[in-house]
């Protein structure tokens, strides 16, 4: 059943020739034979998000493109977000509010985030929500994500707002001792 | 299982009318579903058109708004000319999936994958939408509202590819679309209907209620007469029960109910027309 | 530098590696609790933050080596029936196909509880549910393996289904397992603390409520993976996705029959568990033995569809509570029935039985209370552990029925649990040691931070609010088998680098337990956590910690991490006092310094310090070791519900209900958690919201449940949406905004103080949801998930005159034979059993002694 392509893709700015079999996703190539296994699998069908990847800056799954259609395309994954060695302010923000947890859907939160970001670098937290909705999270109930990315867009806006303490340390209650 | 991958809508065509048995793909969301256990299981042949350039357009002439077959749902989510004149599109867009479905998704993939809880197609039926086939032997326009003969059945020849969506420019003093699902975002609809109103003359489409999405003529003549103040006025949903019952014939499935989807369905049209003062 | 206030008292220097490990106890104060804090308390980035922020965790499906080969599982595709045959002679000859299993190859049976050992790595005889392993095919592709996985044959002899509760107790032949208490009851449980028929005399009002809590899973988004092979000395290594290395470390050992010195357990990362991954699965045996048959290393993933055949989550459970009230809504007695559908296999069934009673007593002071409950076999895929473990349900159960007595009293439903406290350092009626309480905080944060005395009952139709609290372990009491070894390890490794190298079977599911372990140790020494190398959840290299499982990781490893660093700083300590000519008791620790409190001069940096005592002791390393207090239950089922501390949590809802259609919003939750201690707020909040969300899916939405395909597609008993897809989860839209209040009563047990939070916060959303439905609209859905086609048909029945309530009219007349009669401490008990001979009978079975005899060939 399986043809092979061979086809050099674009992957974070770098070109990659490499052989798969035609009908092979875009995931499988990524994982498979680049070993770019930032990018997870959740699903098998487009419902969870964990395979994004932007492709010309737009946030795709990658399980349900063929990567033999990528020639020509742009694509990034989590593994080309690090600016050198220091954390892209999106991942920053993810790494120090505690917005990944056990970590296997925030690959593909992280692209679409920035796909999101590119395009708007001020979103409401509707936009954001928004934007983010194909991506399922089991661990954090978003809002953690939610804020990494508010704190996130202020930082790359230059702006100087971290989460309210609120975030991090509860609200204030009656029986607050200390502090 | 083969994939092949024109280069050109002229080859398109010629790999069409070689094997009656390809499976044309247009964004690939719904048939790739599934893909790693599916493709072992199958020997279909699928044509990738994403490569057709000549399918990529969105444009405009004086009557019409034109969707190219590889118009995808972000396309017109992200064109505010579209939002200006046709907002039921964007609505129903921005429903569909969620981002990452709608920069892949495609207006005539929706159309030709034929689910009756397709979300791009009332809206589409609503706006009077014809389809354009195109094949060796020529193009054939037919309007949506007669192009699905029955569930997953419809007037498109083996040897057919949509190459566009035709919408009429019209003038609409209304048009809404409501979607209910499981929840907000990546969910097939339990119930939607879309509606436009221009002049007296009134169009609803609803999906999820029948084997295919469909334009309720009983509900739309109902609707304008209580409209043009020829009818009795509407005092709750259940007036709307009988037109809706001659439309449409729902059914219990894994994810709803035929009577919560008739009820929910004369629930949100006695809503909105009563929003809309009628 | 040098201004870190004085520690009181200094533990008193030991011989680190004589010591025996020490059993945890309310009156001893944990001694670290008693310094300043440097990092304790203090948000900080977790440990993996970095790694899985960069793409660079590596989850067990990342992993790769040469060679590796793919492994697919050909599952039943019928719910019961007898094997026939198994043909693989046209599979065989498919392109790449290396080899297959069958269950003749794995006959040793397995299951995670000594009691259930009822599984076969493939099916052997028989299958009992959709989705049974029956055959393992290898490949050298993963579409090959898939492919040849198609072309096995396997021929059944189908056999009755058994769908229900119900129905496994009027059928009790054919068996599912040839054992069980009787028939198809897996487990039936029947106790009774105290004089249940005085309490319910003094009661001024007697209610009784049916509840029903539909199953749900755990849907972690990672599938289950696992790549095995064979080292070169012969022996197996497995990476696996799993929360509880150990104990697949043992049942690999019986499965495989080779020594457990010879099999290697790695638990990767859990890209999320929840209790999913908890038990020993087929896949996992399978891909050991694979990689002992051919050499090579074998790598196994499972699709969505197979991770809701693995499942093990929560049980479906019908639920009966009938409490008697005083005038001041004072709870006199309780008596709660349950009904639990297992599915086709044990897993940790008989502790999910005695889950759905346990801690009723821990939330609220009920001073005579009686549980019964039978856990059935059905022929769908196992139930077992998720989030809340057995005690979400009848939380649900309870906490409406609450709510009920309320109204049904004119109590304000705040007041009603501020009512019925359970004193701190008290025991329950069914003998539960409790210690530290701060659920009246709770209540009381999220009643202000509501608004909840100025608006609940007072809402326009359409909106509001619902209260509803709980309590959880912080770690089961016992083991899951017998023995009286630590349940949690910790060594330490230092050198003159200033490195210390922290070893601990513990495993990261996400939920921090890497960076509670790190944090321990930092804080102790008094260095960053960028000093500390984690090694953890490797059965070759890492002390045994049995898991991450039952909310117990901060507590048991954080206690032995607090241990083992204890006697690393005393050992350094002596050898820097000697050079700085300071009793080691007063020397600090902090900020890489070793220092005299009375003159912060006198310090030398931490390196020197342990190069000091490498050259004073020889090569450095201590172990830490936690063992729970014993608990002062004596009767049977004691082993389950102690803990060495409980958490409570309290939470108010507000919703908006659309009447039209049934919709309803969660527009706001209030939640509030008595964790005793932070170990690190940041990840704190996490849990709580993470907890949050979790419960407001089961309340919602989420629900695995099953269907019958038509009779011409064999009528078999399916899952009825095995995909992403149908079983629908919260996304970003259906989150509400939370306001959470994190409370900190210290416990005596807890390392610095600190309880658990993963799964708390999780148990009042169902109820708290439906609650705040009547407040809306006043009907009842007594049922989770709340549909909005549930609540529009109460809103109907309602409109029609009727009852405003869907839910189950009816708890079937099951016989849970004699109740195990335990009087209450009050009533001078002694956490004993008056007859512990006689309980248990049933109709025409006997005695207990006379079924363990009859049945004991089933367990292990």
């Amino acid at each position: 059943m399986s043809n092979t392509t061979t086809l050099t893709l674009r992957i974070n700015d770098e070109d990659v020739t490499v052989a798969f079999p035609t009908h092979h996703t875009l995931l499988e190539v990524l994982r498979e034979e680049c070993r770019l296994t930032g990018t997870k699998h959740g699903c098998e069908l487009g419902e969870c998000g964990t395979c994004t990847v932007l492709v010309d800056g737009k946030p795709m799954l990658s399980c349900l493109v063929l990567a033999a259609e990528m020639d020509g395309h742009e694509i990034r994954t989590v593994e080309g977000m690090m600016i050198g060695n220091t954390l892209h302010p999106l991942q920053q923000a993810f790494a120090d509010l505690g917005a990944a947890q056990c970590g296997y859907c925030t690959p593909g939160i992280l692209m679409a985030a920035e796909a999101l970001l590119e395009a708007n670098p001020d979103p409401t937290r509707e936009q954001i929500q928004e934007a983010l909705a194909g991506n399922l999270c089991r661990c954090t109930g978003y809002i953690k994500i939610l804020e990494a990315v508010e704190w996130a867009a202020a930082t790359q806006r230059g702006e100087d707002t971290p989460p309210a303490k609120e975030s991090i340390y509860g609200s204030p209650h009656a029986a607050t001792k200390g502090e | 299982m083969t994939i092949l991958l024109p280069g050109t809508l002229t080859d398109a065509y010629r790999m069409l009318s070689d094997d009656p048995d390809v499976t044309p793909v247009a964004g690939g969301t719904d048939l790739f579903a599934h893909w790693p256990e599916n493709r072992v299981k199958q020997s279909t042949t699928y044509l990738d058109l994403s490569g057709l350039a000549e399918l990529r357009s969105m444009r405009w002439t004086k009557s019409e708004l034109v969707l190219g077959a590889l118009t995808t749902y972000w396309d017109v989510v992200t064109d505010a000319r579209v939002a200006a004149e046709f907002p039921n599109l964007v609505t129903a867009a921005r429903q569909v999936g969620a981002v990452q479905i709608q920069a892949r998704g495609t207006w005539a993939g929706n159309i030709v994958n034929a689910s009756p809880a397709a979300d791009g197609v009332p809206v589409l039926l609503a706006y009077d939408a014809t389809v354009r086939l195109g094949s060796r032997d020529g193009v054939e326009d037919i309007p949506l509202d007669e192009f699905y003969l029955d569930y997953k059945k419809m007037r498109r020849r083996p040897d057919q590819l949509v190459t566009e969506i035709r919408i009429p420019r019209r003038t609409y003093q209304r048009a809404w679309f409501e979607k209910v699902g499981p929840r907000k975002s990546q969910a097939i609809t339990k119930v939607g209907v879309a509606v436009t109103v221009a002049g007296e003359t009134w169009r609803i489409a609803a999906n999820s209620v029948a084997p295919t999405v469909c334009r309720c003529p009983a509900l739309e003549r109902y609707c304008a007469a209580v409209a043009g103040a020829k009818g009795q006025p509407l005092t709750s949903p259940s007036d709307l029960l009988p037109a809706i019952r001659s439309d449409v014939s729902p059914i219990d499935d894994i994810r709803s109910t035929a009577e919560y989807r008739e009820q929910v369905l004369a629930r949100i049209l006695f809503h909105a027309l009563n929003d809309a003062g009628v | 530098m040098g201004k870190t206030k004085t520690p009181k008292a200094e533990a008193p220097l030991s011989d680190a590696a004589s010591e025996a490990p020490s059993e945890g106890s309310t009156d001893k104060k944990n001694v670290a609790s008693d310094r300043p804090l440097n990092l304790i308390g203090k948000p900080f980035r977790r440990v993996d933050g970095r790694a899985k922020v960069t793409g660079q965790t590596k989850f067990a499906d990342d992993l790769h080596f040469p060679r590796t080969v793919h492994m697919k599982l050909v599952r039943s595709t019928v719910p019961h029936a007898e094997i026939v045959s198994i043909d693989t002679t046209e599979a065989a000859g498919m392109p790449g196909v290396l080899g297959f299993l069958t269950g003749d190859d794995m006959p040793n049976t397995f299951g995670i509880l000594p009691v259930s050992q009822d599984e076969h790595a493939l099916c052997v005889g028989k299958v009992r549910f959709v989705g049974d392993p029956v055959v393992a095919v290898a490949a050298l592709t993963e579409d090959q393996a898939h492919e040849a996985a198609l072309k096995v044959k396997v021929e059944y002899n189908d056999l009755t289904t058994i769908a229900s509760v119900e129905q496994a107790a009027s059928t009790p032949e054919p068996r599912i397992h040839d054992y069980g208490d009787t028939g198809n009851i897996h487990k039936q449980v029947s106790m009774s603390f105290g004089d249940l028929d005085a309490g319910f005399a003094e009661a001024d009002e007697i209610f009784e409520d049916i509840y029903y809590f539909e199953g749900n899973t755990h849907l972690p988004m990672e599938q289950h993976a696992s790549i095995a092979f064979t080292e070169d000395d012969g022996r197996v290594t497995i990476y696996s996705s799993t929360q509880t290395p150990h104990y697949l470390h043992r049942s690999l050992a019986k499965v495989l029959e080779l020594p457990a010195s010879r099999i290697r357990v790695i638990a990767c990362p859990n890209g999320g568990g929840f209790g999913g991954k908890s038990d020993p699965f087929n896949h996992e045996i399978c891909a050991a033995k694979m990689a002992l048959k051919l050499g090579r290393p074998v790598k196994i993933a499972l699709t969505r569809e197979e991770v809701f055949y693995c499942h093990r989550g929560r049980h479906p459970v019908l639920m009966k509570t009938r409490t008697g009230f005083k005038k001041d809504g004072r709870m006199t007695a309780q008596h709660l029935q349950t009904a639990l559908d297992g599915g086709a296999y044990g897993s940790y069934g008989v502790a999910s039985t005695y889950y759905t009673g346990a801690l009723q007593t821990v939330t609220y002071d009920l001073p005579k209370y009686r549980f019964d409950s039978i856990r059935a076999f059905t022929n769908k895929p196992p139930c077992g552990p998720k989030r809340g473990h057995g005690t979400p349900q009848p939380r649900a159960a309870f906490e409406t029925h609450l709510d009920k007595a309320a109204h049904r009293l004119g109590i304000d439903p705040a007041d009603i649990r501020l009512n019925n406290l359970v004193p701190p350092d008290s025991v329950t009626a069914n003998y539960l040691k409790v210690g530290s309480i701060g659920l009246g905080d709770c209540i009381e944060a999220v009643v202000k931070g509501s608004g909840w005395r100025e608006r609940y009952g007072k809402l326009p139709e359409g909106r509001g609010l619902g209260l509803a609290c709980g309590s959880y372990l912080c770690g089961a009491g016992l083991p899951i088998y017998w023995n009286f070894m630590p349940q949690s390890g910790v060594q330490i490794k230092l050198d003159r680098s200033g490195g210390v190298a922290v070893f601990c079977g513990e495993t990261e599911i996400g939920q921090g337990s890497d960076s509670v372990l790190a944090a321990c140790v930092a804080e102790i020494l008094g260095i960053d956590l960028q000093d500390i190398r984690l090694c953890v959840a490797d059965t070759d290299l890492t002390p045994v910690d049995l898991g991450s499982y039952s909310s117990r990781v901060t507590l048991m490893v954080g206690n032995a991490a607090v241990q083992a660093a204890e006697r690393a700083r005393e050992i350094i300590a002596k050898a820097a006092g000697e050079k700085l000519d300071v009793p080691p008791s007063r020397l600090a620790f902090s900020e890489h310094r070793v220092f005299d409190i009375e003159d912060d001069e006198r310090s030398m940096s931490f390196v020197e310090a342990v190069q000091a005592a490498e050259a004073k002791f020889g090569t450095l390393g201590t172990t830490g070791s936690y063992i729970p207090p014993r608990s002062p239950g004596r009767y049977r089922g004691a082993g389950v519900g102690p803990s060495p501390a409980y958490s409570y949590s309290a939470a108010v809802v507000e919703v908006e209900v659309d009447p039209q259609t049934g919709i309803y919003q969660v527009e706001h939750v209030w939640m509030a958690h008595d964790v005793g201690k932070c170990i690190n707020p940041a990840l704190v909040m996490g849990q709580i919201e993470g907890s949050v969300y979790m419960g407001l899916g089961e309340a919602m939405m989420e629900e695995q449940v099953f269907r019958r395909l038509p009779k011409k597609r064999s009528n078999a008993l399916v899952h009825k949406h095995p995909s992403l897809l149908e079983y629908k989860s919260p996304t970003f839209h259906e989150m509400p905004p939370v306001t959470s209040y994190i409370i900190e009563d210290p416990d005596p047990n807890g390392p610095f103080g600190a309880k658990e939070v993963g799964q708390g916060p999780l148990l009042p959303m169902p109820p708290a949801v439906a609650n705040a439905i009547f407040d809306a609209v006043g009907v009842r859905v007594d049922q989770v998930p709340i549909g909005p086609h549930h609540v529009l048909e109460a809103l109907e029945r309602k409109a029609k005159g009727k009852e405003g309530r869907v839910g189950p009219n009816k708890f079937p007349d099951y016989d849970f034979g004699v109740p195990l009669n335990v009087p209450t401490v009050a009533e001078g008990g002694d956490g004993k059993a008056t007859n512990q001979e006689t309980a248990g009978v049933r109709k025409g079975i006997g005695t207990m002694k006379d079924r363990e005899e009859a049945v004991g060939k089933g367990g292990q």
